[in-house]
């Protein structure tokens, strides 16, 4: 894979192509059964072999390739309803934060998922949410896109203030083809997020919801008297911050987080707490796989 | 506990404006973060339990104040008091003088000092030891280098104090001599002063005081005298009020016993009053007199005198004929003159006091001799060649027996030069020839003037009468004139110059009784410490007794003046420093400068820290 012009640098590329083929290996066990229960007969159009596994359909089996390799093969069809993959990325101000980047993260995070998707053959489409707008990508299929793809997130610049609601609601009105959504955001939005999620999945998204927050925002090193300026609105606050303040602070967060957990957990949608901290490596091919967001 | 400078506590004004800077210092650092959004709920969280926070928060501010208050009380120069222990090998002079019964501290000034002591032997460590010296008319050794602490406490418990005056020249002296045996010594003095003037030079250890007592609050009898006047006998009374305020009393009056007189006084601060009474009855011999006063000291409120009217002294006066003694011997109230011709071949016994004019018998009489030019040498002493025209070049005026007599008028034209025996003391001289001597031979005074009194002016001198009472005193037996008029406690009493005297009693104020054989006709009876009336009985060889009395008065300025002393002044050194180091005002504005710093460390480190943290969290 080349080099993305611009942001995502090598050495993440060269994790990312690495990821890929952990991915596709994991996910060829496990998508297989998933797949052919929805579409069985449906397709007609064919897309590529597979070497045959025990449990497999033998009326898939490709008996000319078996007469001539004397293998087992199983043909694959492409489904008619593709299955589509959307990535909604936070791009507010506040996200362009922290010690890992949130937005840094939350877009490697995006470029790993849409990688993944896109080789694994599903349709992705992706968008950026900054303010109330929505900049999308629109959507494509196969690898071949990668790398486009991968320049639309270099490409994505953080600015304004979010107003996830609108955002999402614009999302979910001018969308299509509704599938599984994963939304990349710190949540840090004074308008607040909720309407929006519901908006989606009544538009039939299966969403799941990555919260990515910096270690400095779960942990905050401040100390003394300070006025806090907020960097998406400008707003100040004045604090004087001490052990006491902290863990009120602390409190704050956790109970915060509960909020949206007890939210998504009603609505069904997943809930994926991250800290930038965590090397995304680990999120991508343990954490999301618990959370049964990469299968 | 208390503070040398507690105006130094106004500084804590400066709170103000250190509380002033601080409100003007807080500009709040302006500080990015990604969202303000939990900040502004975590506020309003915090706002429920906004004054303890707002306290925390002010950390910095708490130390500062934390640093001035320590400070202003350092620069108050706070102090406590308490006895600070002494090591090594100590020495304790205790005073148990007089003053030293006073009551300002109760119960007593001595059990005050007793106390002080034992907290001393307290804090004596393993291998101190310690010697405790009771100060009083003589120094006496109650504990010697001792370090079991339960005898020494029972020592101390069983020391009482005296009635005498503060010997602490002896006792310095032992003490000084018990240091320089043993190193790393201290001389402690506890007591109420009255040390003197100490050469500090002569000390070679540390000399530590605490002071004992607060206030000088007493009144005593300074003086009593009787006197028989022309219309009767006089009592005069010195009554002196040592203390600051002005008292007042009822002085009482007792004569043989009874009542004969009982007046208010009124004693102005710091000075004597005279009070007399003149018509006492004739026949009065003891006088009690009786301050009743709300003072810190009672053993000098009460004293007695004695009027010596009972017993003539018998005298025989043996000359050829010297009309200026025998006049001036008549004169004596209390001599009872018999004459005898010089050329008696046998002089008679049973006299008290012989005057042998120009005559001296083969053996002297029994008796005190007052020898008058003796013509030739006796056994006692020899009597060489004849000197002219000799005037007095040196006289012993410090003598009783020469008290109140002019003798340096005096000429003689001719005398014998007596060698001096080695038992007399010249009192009067003229270049190497003795012109008075008198001394104590065998049981017997004897007192020698060799020249004829007519070859002399001394019977014309004012002198005369005087050294001619002065002599008769000395020479009559015990209980007559001579007998010690008056005796400070603690000083010791020579009796009886009687060679009869086969045995000695004396009843003591208390009832107690005393008894023991002259030695030599003579005795020194030393247990004079309690004040009061000394019955003095002497039983004579041939069966009966005389009786004779001395009293024992206080009267000391140094002991009645109850007032505290705070140092001891030390010659050749600052007195202030050599004095009160061990009553232990132990200053604390060190501790306190130490602890200011040691907040003032905490304060930048405190601060420091949260310099460091808006660092990393910028």
């Amino acid at each position: 894979m080349g080099v993305a012009p611009g942001l995502l640098d090598e050495a993440f590329l060269r994790k990312l192509d690495r990821l890929s083929l952990i991915t596709r290996r994991a996910r060829a066990g496990l998508m297989k059964g998933d797949r052919r229960s929805t579409k069985r007969g449906s397709s007609v159009e064919f897309a590529d072999y597979r070497n045959y596994a025990v449990g497999d359909d033998p009326r898939q089996i490709d008996w000319n390739i078996y007469a001539r390799l004397d293998r087992l093969f199983v043909k694959l069809f492409e489904e008619e309803e593709e299955a589509s993959f959307h990535i909604l990325v936070d791009a507010s101000k506040s996200m362009d934060w922290g010690r890992p980047n949130k937005f840094l993260y939350a877009r490697r995070v995006a470029a790993a998922l849409g990688y993944i998707a896109l080789s694994g053959l599903d349709r992705l489409a992706a968008a950026a949410l900054r303010g109330g707008d929505v900049e999308p990508f629109p959507l494509t299929r196969g690898r071949s896109q990668a790398l486009r793809y991968l320049g639309f997130l270099s490409a994505a610049a953080p600015g304004g203030v979010t107003n996830l609601d609108e955002a999402l609601t614009a999302y979910a009105r001018r969308s299509r083809h509704a599938g599984t959504l994963v939304l990349i955001s710190d949540l840090l939005a004074p308008a607040g997020f909720f309407d929006g999620l519901r908006n989606l999945q009544s538009r039939g998204y299966e969403i799941s919801v990555v919260h990515v927050l910096a270690p400095d925002e779960e942990e905050p090193e401040l100390a003394g008297d300070l006025q806090l300026i907020d960097v998406e609105t400008g707003e100040a606050f004045d604090v004087s911050v001490d052990a006491n303040a902290l863990s009120v602070y602390r409190q704050r967060l956790q109970a915060w987080k509960s909020e949206i957990r007890a939210f998504c957990h009603g609505l069904g949608i997943g809930y994926v707490p991250v800290n930038t901290g965590l090397p995304f490596e680990e999120l991508i091919l343990h954490r999301l796989r618990q959370r049964k967001l990469v299968k | 506990m208390g503070l040398f400078v507690p105006l130094a506590l106004g500084f804590s004004a400066l709170a103000l404006p250190i509380i002033l800077f601080y409100v003007l210092k807080l500009r709040r650092q302006e500080t990015p973060v990604s969202s303000t959004l939990l900040w502004a709920q975590a506020l309003r969280d915090m706002q429920a339990n906004a004054p303890w926070q707002r306290l925390r928060r002010n950390l910095l501010l708490f130390l500062q104040l934390l640093i001035l208050t320590v400070l202003v009380l350092a620069a108050a120069r706070p102090f406590f008091a308490g006895p600070a222990s002494v090591r090594g090998n100590v020495i304790v002079l205790l005073d148990g003088s007089a003053s030293m019964q006073a009551t300002d501290v109760k119960p007593s000034r001595f059990e005050a000092a007793k106390t002080v002591v034992s907290r001393l032997v307290d804090d004596l460590g393993s291998e101190d030891q310690i010697t405790i010296v009771l100060v009083s008319g003589q120094a006496e050794v109650a504990v010697s280098s001792s370090r079991e602490k339960s005898i020494i406490k029972s020592a101390l418990a069983g020391l009482r104090a005296k009635n005498g005056s503060a010997n602490y020249a002896d006792a310095l002296a032992l003490a000084i001599a018990s240091a320089a045996r043993v190193p790393n010594s201290t001389i402690v003095v506890v007591g109420d002063g009255g040390i003197g003037n100490v050469p500090a030079d002569r000390i070679p250890v540390p000399l530590r005081f605490i002071p004992v007592g607060t206030s000088g609050n007493n009144a005593a009898i300074s003086s009593i005298a009787l006197r028989d006047g022309p219309t009767g006998v006089g009592l005069f009374l010195g009554l002196t009020n040592y203390g600051e305020a002005a008292q007042t009393g009822r002085a009482g009056v007792y004569v043989d016993g009874q009542v004969f007189a009982v007046r208010d006084v009124e004693l102005a601060p710091d000075a004597e009053s005279g009070f007399a009474w003149t018509d006492l009855p004739a026949d009065a011999e003891l006088v009690q007199a009786r301050l009743e006063a709300s003072d810190d000291l009672s053993a000098d409120n009460t004293a007695w005198a004695l009027r010596r009217s009972s017993g003539k002294i018998a005298t025989l006066l043996v000359s050829k004929g010297n009309l200026f003694l025998e006049r001036a011997l008549n004169l004596l109230p209390g001599v009872e003159l018999s004459k005898l011709a010089a050329d008696t071949a046998t002089i008679p016994d049973g006299f008290d006091l012989y005057v042998l004019d120009g005559v001296i018998p083969e053996a002297l009489p029994r008796g005190s001799v007052l020898l008058v030019g003796p013509p030739q040498s006796n056994v006692f002493f020899d009597v060489r060649e004849t000197v002219e025209n000799l005037s007095v070049t040196k006289l012993q005026s410090d003598d009783p027996l020469l008290r109140n007599v002019d003798a340096g008028d005096l000429r003689v034209a001719r005398a014998s030069r007596v060698a001096p025996p080695a038992w007399a003391k010249t009192l009067l001289q003229s270049g190497d020839v003795p012109l008075l001597l008198a001394g104590e031979r065998e049981g017997r005074r004897m007192a020698i003037l060799p020249f004829d009194l007519h070859a002399s002016n001394l019977p014309l001198l004012v002198a005369f009468p005087i050294l001619t009472s002065n002599l008769v005193g000395w020479l009559g037996p015990t209980g007559g004139p001579g007998f010690p008029p008056d005796v400070k406690p603690g000083d010791p009493v020579t009796l009886g110059a009687d060679p009869r005297v086969r045995e000695i009693e004396i009843r003591r104020p208390d009832g107690s009784r005393w008894k023991a054989a002259p030695v030599h006709g003579g005795l020194t009876y030393a247990e004079t410490d309690w004040p009061g009336v000394y019955e003095v009985v002497q039983r004579l060889d041939g069966g009966g007794e005389s009786l004779a009395r001395f009293v024992v008065n206080l009267a000391d300025p140094q002991e009645s003046d109850t007032t505290p002393a705070k140092t001891i002044p030390l010659r050749g050194e600052d007195s202030a420093t050599a004095g009160s180091d061990l009553t232990a005002k132990r200053e604390l504005w060190q501790a306190l400068i130490v602890m200011a710093l040691g907040i003032l460390m905490l304060e930048w480190w405190v601060d420091r820290r949260r310099q460091m943290r808006r660092r990393t969290a910028a």
